[in-house]
C-alpha cells in the first residue's frame, strides 16, 4: 500500500524474529531505569582536563555512561579531591554543544558535515599546494599544551619552525626569565615553609587543590601567609595578611624587598657568593631603589615592605616569594623584569633547592619511542619572530608568540594554521583583530567544542575525542607545588566515544596518509605507553589499573653541583641575576624599575585587570552549564569596582555600566570598544583598577549556554608584543566607565 | 493482540522521514504532493479521522531543498546559533539513578540520558541495527519513530502502547525549542514553518494513536 519509497535507518537484523521474540522484560522505562541502578560500576583512571593542572582522577562508568568522578588519592596536586571545574568538565561529555562530526565551511560561510576521509583528502590537497608554493615555513601549529609531539613531528616533516603555544597569552615572561636565570622552573615547598609571600598568584582561584589544603594547614599551624594583590582574592581570604598593591607596580615592591635585604645585610651572603652570578651588577643598578622609593610607586608603606623583607629573611631559607603565574607574568610592560626580580628576591633568601623554599619538581624518567630518522626539509626562521635577530631574539622558541598571528597572515608569512585545542579569538587580545586568522588560505581547528576560533576562522573542524573517551601516553604529575617523589598518571578511556570524533593520533595519521607521507606516526598509543614505562620498570597493566603511581626515588634537596661546582644548568652554573641574552641584544641584563605603559588619570578611568574564578578555567569552561549555574549564583560575570570610586561615579552595586576602551594599531585609526557590564561595588579592590573574571564573554553562537554572558578582558586590549618575552600586556589597558548601558 | 495498526505503522514510518537529513528523493515526493497524499491515505486507514485538514499541506509549505538542508543542519544537527535537537534525552532528566553523582544527574539538556539507554535496550532486544552515526543517540526522533512503526506493525498492542506513551511525551518541549529558533532569512521562516507543521502533524498522530489505545483500555 506504500506508494513512495523512503529511507529507513533501522535495519532488521538477519534472523530477527520480529514477531516471535518475547516481549522485553523491561518494556516499561521506569522499570528499566530502576533495573539499571544496580548495574556493575567500572573504575577507570584518567586525569582531569578542566585546566592545565591535570589532577589524576577516577572516572566511574555504569551502563556505558559516566556515573561519577573523583580525585585520585595518590595525586600530589589534588589528594583525592576534584574542584568544581573537574566535575563540570566531566559532565560536559554529554554537552550538546560539542562538535559531533567533522565540519567544512562552505562557500556560503556556513558549516556542513563532511566525512573524515573527505576532510583528510581536501586538507591534504590544500596543504600540499600551500607547501609547494610557499614551503613548510608558511604553516603554523598553534596549541594549548599537551601532546605537543604529534604536532611537532608534523612540522618537522613539512619543514616548519612555527610551533606556537598559548604561553605568550599566559605566563611567558616567567618561563623566559626563569629558564634564562635558573634553567629550571622551581616550585614552592608549602609543607615546610614558615613564611610564604604570594604576589600575583591565587591558588584559591586558579585552584591547585593540594596547594589549598597545604596552605590551610599551614595557616592552622601558625605559619605565616601574606598575599599582595590589588584584589582580596580567594587566597587572601585564608591569609594572615592581605596587602593591596597598585597594579602594575609589583616590580617596585620586589625591588624594594631586594633593596631591604641587601642594604640591611639580611640576605644569604654564603648562598649568593657561591651560587649567584651578577649580584654586583644588580646592586649597582638598584642601589638607589629603596623601600621608600618603592612605597611611593606601589602604594605599600615602606615600613610594611621592610617588615616583609625582614620576616622573609628571618625565616629563610624556609621562606619564599611564590614564583607567580598568569597575572603578573605576561600582562605588563615590565612583566619580564617582575619575573627577574622574583628570582632575585628568592635567591637573596638562599632558598633555592631548599626545604621550605623552592624545590625542583620531581620528574619521573619517562622513556620515549625510538623512531627511525627521517629525511626532512630544512626549516627557515620562525614566522612569529621568536628567537629571530632584529625581531624578538630573546623570546623562547619553544613557546613562540601567538597573539600576532593575524599580522603574520596579513603579511603573507603564514598561509596555513592548525589550531589544536587553542582558541585565540577568545583567549588572545582583541577578538576583532584575531578574526584575521580566517584570512589564512587554510585554517584547521582540532577542538572539542564550537569555540570562537573554530566558529569564525576555521575552514575545517576535526573534532577530537573527549578526554574521557581517549587513551593517552603517561605523563608526569608535577609542577606548581613541590612533592618529594615523582608521580606518573595515565589517561584511559572511561566510555565509548559518543560522536564521530577521533583521537589526535588518528587524526594526524589520517591527514599524513592523505598527504602521502608514509609512516610518520608508525606507532599506537599503547606503544607510547610501553616506551614511556620502560625505564621505570612499571608494568603497563599496573599503571592502566592504578592510574597514578608514585615512584620510590625521592627528590634530593640541595643546589645542583658537578665536581663541587654549581651546575644548575645556566651558562655559569649559577643563578644569573643578569641575563646575558638580554645584554647581547642591547637591553639591560638585570631588572630595574620600569613604569607601567599606561596609568589611569581621569575620574572615570581605571586600569583593567583580570583573574581566574575558582569555578572556571578562563574561557575553556564558559559553556559548561553546571559551572555557569555557579556563575549565576555568585554574580560571576560582574566587574569589581572600589566603593570610593563607584560613589564618585554614582554607581551602585548591581548597576549596569558601559566599559569603554580605545584600541589602536600603528597606521590605523583608533577603534572604540564598548561593552555593558554589571558592577560589584566592593571595598576589597585597589581603587585605581576594575577587575573582571577571565572566563566570560563567549561570542560563539554555537556555545549556547555561555553565549553572550558577560565580557572579557581581551575585548578591551589591542594585540601587542612585549619585546623581551613576547607577552601580550593586556593589563596595560585603561578603560573608561560610566553609568548606564551601551 | 498483534499487528495492531499497520496503517499507523506506515504513517509513523513516513513521519520519521521528516526527521532524517533532507534528501532529494523525499523532497521531490513532498513537492509533487505524494507525501501529502500518502499521509492522508494512511491517516484515514489508521482511523485518525479527527485530524486537522492542515496536516496534509506540506506540498504548499515546502521550502527549497537547500533551505531545508540548511535549516536542518542549523537546528537539528546543531551547526548554528540556535538548535533544537530532536533527541529525547535532551528534554528529560538525565537519569533517575539516585546513586549517580554527576552534577548533571538531575538536569535536562544532555545527551545519553536514561531514555537513550532504554531505547538502546529495546533496539537490541528487537535486534534492530542502528547506523553508526546514531549509535550514541538511539533516542533520536527518527529512530524512535521507526521503532514505533516496527512495533505497530509487528508487536502486540501493549508494547507499542507503552512505548508510545513513554517515549513521545517530550514533543511539547521540543516544539518550544523549535519555536524559539529565530529564522535567519525568509527561507528559514518557511523551513521553520515546515518543521513546525511536521511536528504538529506528529503530535496529532501520537494523540490519535493514544486515543485509540485508550478506547481499547
Amino acid at each position: 500500500m506504500r506508494k513512495i519509497s523512503r529511507r529507513t535507518f533501522l535495519q532488521v537484523a538477519a534472523g530477527s524474529a520480529a514477531v516471535g521474540v518475547a516481549a522485553p522484560q523491561l518494556l516499561d522505562m521506569k522499570a528499566f531505569s530502576a533495573s539499571i541502578v544496580d548495574a556493575p560500576v567500572s573504575k577507570i583512571p584518567t586525569y582531569c582536563n578542566g585546566c592545565s593542572t591535570g589532577c589524576p582522577m577516577f572516572a566511574f562508568e555504569k551502563n556505558g555512561r559516566l556515573w561519577k568522578v573523583e580525585g585520585h588519592p595518590v595525586g600530589m596536586k589534588n589528594y583525592g579531591t576534584l574542584c568544581a571545574r573537574g566535575h563540570g568538565v566531566a559532565a560536559d561529555l554529554y554537552n550538546k554543544d560539542r562538535v559531533r562530526q567533522p565540519m567544512k565551511r562552505g562557500a556560503d560561510g556556513k558549516f556542513q558535515p563532511i566525512s573524515w576521509d573527505q576532510a583528510f583528502k581536501e586538507i591534504a590537497e590544500k596543504l600540499a599546494a600551500i607547501i609547494d608554493k610557499n614551503t613548510g615555513n608558511s604553516v603554523a601549529w598553534m596549541a594549548h599544551g599537551g601532546k605537543d609531539t604529534y604536532g611537532a613531528m608534523f612540522l618537522d616533516e613539512i619543514g616548519s619552525p612555527n610551533f606556537i603555544t598559548h604561553y605568550s597569552t599566559c605566563f611567558t615572561s616567567k618561563t623566559n626569565a626563569w629558564d634564562k636565570m635558573v634553567a629550571n622552573q622551581l616550585t614552592i615547598d608549602i609543607r615546610r615553609s614558615k613564611y610564604m609571600l604570594f604576589a600575583g598568584r591565587n591558588y584559591g582561584g586558579a585552584i591547585i587543590p593540594a596547594a589549598m589544603k597545604q596552605l590551610t594547614e599551614a595557616r592552622a599551624q601558625g605559619r605565616k601567609i601574606v598575599v599582595v594583590d590589588p584584589r582580596l582574592c580567594e587566597l587572601a581570604k585564608i591569609a594572615d595578611e592581605w596587602i593591596p598593591i597598585r597594579p602594575g607596580t609589583d616590580l617596585a615592591f620586589f625591588l624594594g624587598i631586594a633593596h631591604t635585604l641587601i642594604s640591611e645585610n639580611l640576605y644569604n651572603k654564603n648562598f649568593v657568593q657561591k651560587y649567584v652570578f651578577g649580584f654586583e651588577e644588580f646592586w649597582a643598578a638598584n642601589r638607589d631603589f629603596s623601600a621608600d622609593k618603592a612605597a611611593t610607586i606601589c602604594d605599600i608603606p615602606a615600613a610594611k615592605i621592610r617588615e616583609i623583607a625582614r620576616d622573609l629573611a628571618k625565616n629563610a631559607p624556609a621562606a619564599f616569594l611564590d614564583p607567580g603565574y598568569h597575572g603578573l607574568h605576561n600582562h605588563y610592560i615590565n612583566s619580564t623584569q617582575i619575573a627577574q626580580a622574583n628570582v632575585i628576591v628568592n635567591a637573596l633568601l638562599g632558598n633555592f633547592y631548599q626545604p621550605g623554599g623552592l624545590l625542583p619538581t620531581a620528574r619521573p624518567p619517562l622513556g620515549s619511542l625510538k623512531l627511525p630518522k627521517r629525511l626532512q626539509p630544512e626549516k627557515g626562521p620562525r614566522a612569529d619572530g621568536a628567537g629571530v635577530a632584529n625581531e624578538y631574539p630573546t623570546v623562547e622558541t619553544s613557546r613562540g608568540i601567538a597573539q600576532h598571528m593575524p599580522e603574520l597572515i596579513a603579511k603573507g608569512k603564514i598561509k596555513a594554521v592548525f589550531l589544536y585545542h587553542f582558541n585565540p579569538l577568545r583567549t588572545a587580545p582583541d577578538p576583532e583583530y584575531q578574526k584575521g586568522l580566517a584570512k589564512a588560505d587554510l585554517v584547521v581547528s582540532i577542538p572539542i567544542d564550537w569555540n570562537e576560533s573554530s566558529y569564525y576562522a576555521a575552514h575545517y573542524i576535526l573534532p577530537e575525542h573527549y578526554f574521557l573517551e581517549r587513551m593517552e601516553a603517561p605523563k608526569a604529575v608535577s609542577g606548581n607545588i613541590s612533592h618529594d617523589y615523582p608521580q606518573i598518571a595515565i589517561r584511559m578511556p572511561a566510555v565509548k566515544p559518543l560522536h564521530d570524533t577521533k583521537p589526535l593520533l588518528d587524526i594526524m595519521q589520517g591527514l599524513t596518509k592523505a598527504m602521502k607521507i608514509d609512516d610518520l606516526y608508525p606507532f599506537t598509543v599503547e606503544d607510547e605507553i610501553q616506551a614511556a614505562l620502560a625505564p621505570l620498570g612499571i608494568d603497563k597493566s599496573r599503571l592502566q589499573t592504578e592510574g597514578c603511581i608514585e615512584l620510590a626515588t625521592p627528590l634530593k634537596p640541595g643546589f645542583p653541583e658537578k665536581e663541587g661546582k654549581p651546575a644548575c644548568g645556566t651558562f655559569t652554573g649559577k643563578i644569573e641575576f643578569s641575563i646575558g641574552a638580554f645584554k647581547l641584544h642591547g637591553r639591560l641584563g638585570v631588572p630595574t624599575w620600569i613604569p607601567p605603559l599606561v596609568s589611569p588619570k581621569a575620574a572615570d578611568e581605571f586600569r583593567l585587570i583580570h583573574g581566574k574564578q575558582p569555578w572556571h578555567s578562563h574561557s575553556q569552561t564558559n559553556n559548561t552549564p553546571y559551572l555557569l549555574e555557579m556563575t549565576k549564583s555568585y554574580n560571576g560575570t560582574w566587574m569589581w569596582m572600589n566603593r570610593s570610586r563607584a560613589e564618585k561615579l554614582n554607581i551602585k552595586n548591581g548597576d549596569t555600566v558601559t566599559v569603554e576602551s580605545k584600541i589602536e594599531y600603528p597606521g590605523q585609526s583608533a577603534r572604540i570598544v564598548k561593552k555593558a557590564m554589571q558592577v560589584k561595588v566592593t571595598d576589597m579592590l585597589y581603587p585605581e583598577c576594575v577587575w573582571v573574571p577571565s572566563a566570560h564573554g563567549c561570542f560563539s553562537p554555537n556555545m549556547t549556554y555561555g553565549y553572550g554572558k558577560g565580557a572579557n578582558y581581551n575585548d578591551f586590549a589591542a594585540s601587542r608584543v612585549e619585546s623581551l618575552s613576547g607577552g601580550c600586556m593586556v593589563q596595560e589597558v585603561i578603560v573608561k566607565v560610566r553609568k548606564g548601558a551601551v | 493482540m498483534s499487528a495492531n495498526n499497520p496503517a499507523a505503522a506506515e504513517l509513523f514510518g513516513l513521519l520519521s522521514a521528516f526527521w532524517q537529513p533532507p534528501d532529494e528523493l523525499f523532497w521531490h515526493n513532498l513537492a509533487d504532493g505524494a507525501v501529502d497524499a500518502e499521509l492522508a491515505n494512511f491517516s484515514q486507514l489508521a482511523g485518525f479521522s479527527t485530524l486537522s485538514p492542515s496536516r496534509t499541506s506540506f506540498q504548499h509549505t515546502l521550502p527549497p531543498l537547500d533551505a531545508l538542508r540548511l535549516f536542518y543542519l542549523r537546528c537539528f544537527i546543531g551547526i548554528g546559533k540556535q538548535s533544537a535537537l530532536p533527541v529525547e534525552s535532551i528534554y528529560k532528566k538525565w537519569t533517575d539513578d539516585p546513586t549517580a553523582r554527576l552534577p548533571i544527574a538531575g538536569s535536562t539538556g544532555y545527551l545519553m540520558g536514561d531514555p537513550a539507554l532504554h531505547a538502546k535496550y529495546l533496539l537490541d532486544h528487537y535486534q534492530l541495527q542502528v547506523p553508526p552515526d546514531y549509535r550514541m543517540m538511539p533516542d533520536h526522533l527518527l529512530l524512535l519513530l521507526e521503532l514505533l512503526s516496527f512495533l505497530l506493525e509487528n508487536r502486540p498492542v501493549a508494547e507499542a502502547d507503552l512505548f508510545l506513551r513513554q517515549h513521545f511525551d517530550w514533543l511539547d518541549s521540543f516544539a518550544e525549542a523549535l519555536e524559539a529558533i529565530d529564522p535567519e532569512n525568509p527561507e528559514d521562516v518557511i523551513a521553520k514553518r515546515f518543521y513546525q507543521l511536521a511536528l504538529c502533524n506528529l503530535k496529532q498522530s501520537v494523540q490519535c494513536q493514544l486515543a485509540k489505545y485508550d478506547q481499547v483500555h
